[in-house]
């Protein structure tokens, strides 16, 4: 042992009456810099949860915790940091979609319990957190495309209303696939879709190029994805978490292009159900989105089902309603003959009676009724009755039955739904010159805004806040359409509501009214007494959560039970009908799938 | 030393036309990319890196290293460095690139150039390991301390890996992800599989 090893020890003591050598930080503040990345802040009322911080942070520093409940467009769940992983990179700031994640330019905070540097940005109150110094994602700049693949048009807009073909040309594979890479893969569109569908799925397959893998997530719970990827409400896209700040995700057409992979389903379909409900026999009465999704995945089980459909063709609304050149035929025809190869019986030309229904409660262990809304609501302006003054939806049944519609020269639609803008490209075609008449504003239109901006393009007029007064009879067959002006008025915080302004009439002279203010349903046909003990206050159907009617055994669903009146909402009250039918009947403990 | 002066624009008004055209008569055609007109990208051997600057840093009016930087082409197995050389009187500057094999990842340095290149050239050998003989200050720390790991700016570090090795997690950690919450919290369900 040498002697310098002896002393050295001792040598610390020298230090003993110098100054200390730390900094006395707290003594000497000093601010970050005014872009500094300091301690997380996040707007949380902004914040939706999407956890896309969590995903790109490349140290594991953040977790996602459940702070509030999961609504449609908010998981519920915030990110939490772990400070003793996070190296400030701010890549979690420059991804959120919702930028509401951002960091404070307060770089000092001294504890003792290493614990606390653990927290919830917003959720627990820190003193930089109305800090607007810091680290922000900056305009302009994202990691995520925020612009969709443009979707491509068949022809110019001018050329449109001269054919019925599909206008809507469809992703090409490239396109497909860069637009399904905007994904995040946050789920927050499976709480919005009714049907919850297994959406951050089958767009990662679609971007990983595997087609038949995306079909059958696809299917897993969506009998008829090829029609919603034409015609969808797409409540998913109203909560993606890119459209908060971007274009959202085109999830309804990236469903189009995966179904329209494949011409033939069954070759890459495959279900693996066990066969409970050999021997069980269901009835589905109306051939809408939700009887073909009960009678499909019911019949998938072994049940015995059986579709009655009162026109030539199933498809409901999507058939009758929506015109071709969105929703072709061809491809209507397609999804069901998937369901016919595998076990449906569909009877068309076939209008269930109240004996008939008697009997089926007989004969059937249950009966799904999805007969939608078919009664159009009147007018209520004086010469409703007037020739000429017709109802949207008679007159896309007559046009979709193949039947001659005669709209004249000139035409004004009352109405803001997609009946409304569905009757008026129609209408376009067949040669006239439209005008929309709606009460409301423009963004309170329930129609798909891009069918609007389509019709527009496709010369129809819109008249809004536009009140019908009434309808006077002209020389030659025309018609007075007399009409008022609307001011929004706010009332106890609803949405604005229409009032009319007194003392000024305007007139629209035309050959035809065409009244697209909603449907009623119409259900007559029911047994009388069945029909007391199932109907509700206004005419429809009110059944339990598992889709059961006060009537045992009689399920139903679509427009007539939901509010949201949609072919997705129906689907939806399907397969609540299909796992209800099996448990009603018993037969469900064999299968319990997640 | 030549004049340079803004006078000397080729046809789309670049002023660097003019130094491109000296340096190619001098050193050859490399190739160049003009990313904005006062930035100039030269690609140059290995070889012609220490002539190249030598001759800029004393002939020309582009006499000042205002960064030096490396990328990691790892799936080419090759190091670019990056020497961002200005000229100041023309407010033009030269991105100088050049490659460097990644197994022997090795370059010739410009301290005798520019003294500053000494914080760069320790920098990059602390954060990709990238050595440059001769330099004054290659291997001591410049912000890492002990650091015992594979070079952390190399793109084959695994940071998450080693965030896992060296910061346990602290115990109670627990994660949701939004995906599988938000499916199991609105009751998502198969009817197929």
């Amino acid at each position: 042992m040498s002697l310098k090893n002896v002393i050295a020890p001792f040598s610390a003591w020298a230090r003993a009456v110098q100054k200390p050598f730390t900094v006395p930080e707290a003594d000497t503040f000093r601010p970050g810099a005014d872009r500094y990345r300091g301690w997380h802040i996040n707007d949380t009322k902004q914040c939706i949860g999407c956890g896309t911080c969590g995903d790109i942070c490349q140290n594991g520093a953040i977790d996602m915790m459940p702070v509030d409940d999961a609504t449609k467009g908010d998981s519920g769940l915030r990110p939490l940091v772990d400070y003793g992983r996070c190296c400030w990179c701010a890549l979690c700031v420059d991804v959120c979609p919702s930028g509401s994640l951002g960091m404070s330019n307060n770089y000092i905070w001294i504890d003792r319990d290493p614990d606390v540097f653990r927290y919830i940005p917003g959720v627990d109150k820190k003193e930089w957190d109305d800090d607007s110094k810091g680290w922000r994602k900056e305009e302009g700049f994202n990691l995520v495309d925020p612009d969709r693949v443009p979707m491509p048009m068949m022809m110019p807009e001018e050329d449109r209303v001269k054919t019925w073909a599909e206008v809507v040309l469809g992703y090409s594979e490239k396109e497909a696939r860069a637009e399904a890479a905007r994904c995040v893969e946050c789920g927050l569109c499976v709480a919005a879709c009714p049907v919850h569908m297994h959406i951050p799925e089958y767009i990662a397959a679609i971007r990983d190029g595997q087609y038949d893998v995306a079909v059958n997530q696809i299917y897993d719970n969506n009998a008829l994805p090829e029609m919603c990827g034409k015609v969808c409400t797409r409540h998913c896209e109203d909560v993606c978490s890119i459209g908060v700040n971007g274009d959202p995700l085109a999830i309804r057409w990236l469903k189009r292009f995966a179904t329209e992979q494949f011409s033939d389903l069954s070759a890459v379909l495959s279900h693996d159900q066990p066969q409970i409900g050999v021997g069980k026999s269901v009835a589905v009465i109306g051939g809408g989105p939700g009887g073909l999704t009960t009678a499909f995945y019911l019949a998938i089980r072994g049940f015995k089902v059986t579709v009655f459909e009162a026109l030539p063709q199933v498809g409901g609304a999507t058939f009758f309603g929506i015109p071709k050149y969105r929703f072709p035929l061809p491809s209507l025809e397609k999804q069901v003959k998937l369901m016919t190869d595998w076990g449906v019986e569909i009877k068309t030309n076939h209008k269930v009676e109240a004996d008939e229904f008697k009997q089926m409660q007989q004969d059937y262990d249950a009966i799904y009724v999805g007969t939608g809304l078919l009664k159009p609501s009147s007018l209520r302006a004086e010469g409703e009755d007037l020739p000429g003054v017709m109802p949207a939806i008679e007159m896309l049944i007559d046009h979709h039955l193949g039947k001659t519609v005669e709209v004249g020269e000139k035409v004004v639609v009352v109405g803001g739904g997609n009946v409304a803008i569905d009757a008026a490209r129609i209408s376009r075609r067949l040669g006239a010159d439209v005008t929309i008449a709606y009460r409301r504003r423009m963004e309170d239109m329930p129609a798909d805004h891009e069918e609007i901006e389509d019709s527009e393009s496709e010369g129809v007029h819109l008249i809004t806040q536009n009140i019908p007064l009434r309808v006077e009879q002209l020389p030659e067959g025309k018609l007075d359409f007399i009409w008022g002006p609307a001011e929004m008025v706010s009332e106890g915080g609803g949405r604005p509501r229409p009032k009319l302004v007194e003392g000024v009439e305007n007139h629209l002279a035309v050959d035809k009214v065409i009244v697209a203010i909603g449907q009623k349903p119409d259900l007559r046909w029911l047994p009388t007494d069945v029909a007391e003990k199932i109907t509700n206050s206004w005419g429809g159907i009110t059944c339990d959560e598992n889709g059961m009617t006060a009537a045992a055994g009689v399920f139903a669903g679509g427009d007539l039970v939901n509010d949201t009146a949609d072919a997705v909402s129906a689907m939806a009250d399907g397969l609540t009908a299909v796992d209800g039918i099996i448990n009603y009947l018993g037969v469900g403990s064999k299968t319990e799938e997640g | 030393m030549f004049d340079f002066n803004h006078s000397n624009l080729d046809e789309n008004g670049n002023p660097g036309a003019e130094i491109v055209s000296r340096i190619h008569d001098r050193f050859g055609n490399f190739p160049v990319h003009v990313q904005k007109p006062d930035l100039i990208r030269l690609n140059v051997p290995q070889t012609d890196i220490i002539p190249l600057l030598s001759w800029l840093r004393t002939e020309t009016p582009f006499v000042q290293l205002t960064h030096l930087t490396a990328i990691d082409w790892l799936e080419e197995d090759e190091f670019e460095l990056v020497y961002l050389i200005t000229a100041p009187s023309l407010c033009i500057s030269l991105m100088v690139c050049i490659r460097v094999n990644r197994e022997k990842a090795e370059a010739e340095s410009v301290f005798n150039l520019w003294l500053q290149a000494e914080t760069y050239e320790q920098e990059l050998h602390e954060m990709f390991g990238i050595h440059f003989p001769g330099s004054p200050r290659q291997g001591v720390p410049f912000i890492l301390e002990g650091w015992q790991d594979m070079p952390p700016m190399r793109r084959d570090f695994d940071t998450v890996e080693y965030c896992n090795r060296t910061h346990p997690e602290r115990p109670g950690r627990e994660h949701h992800d939004s995906r599988i919450y938000v499916g199991r919290k609105f009751g998502e369900k198969g009817y197929l599989k």
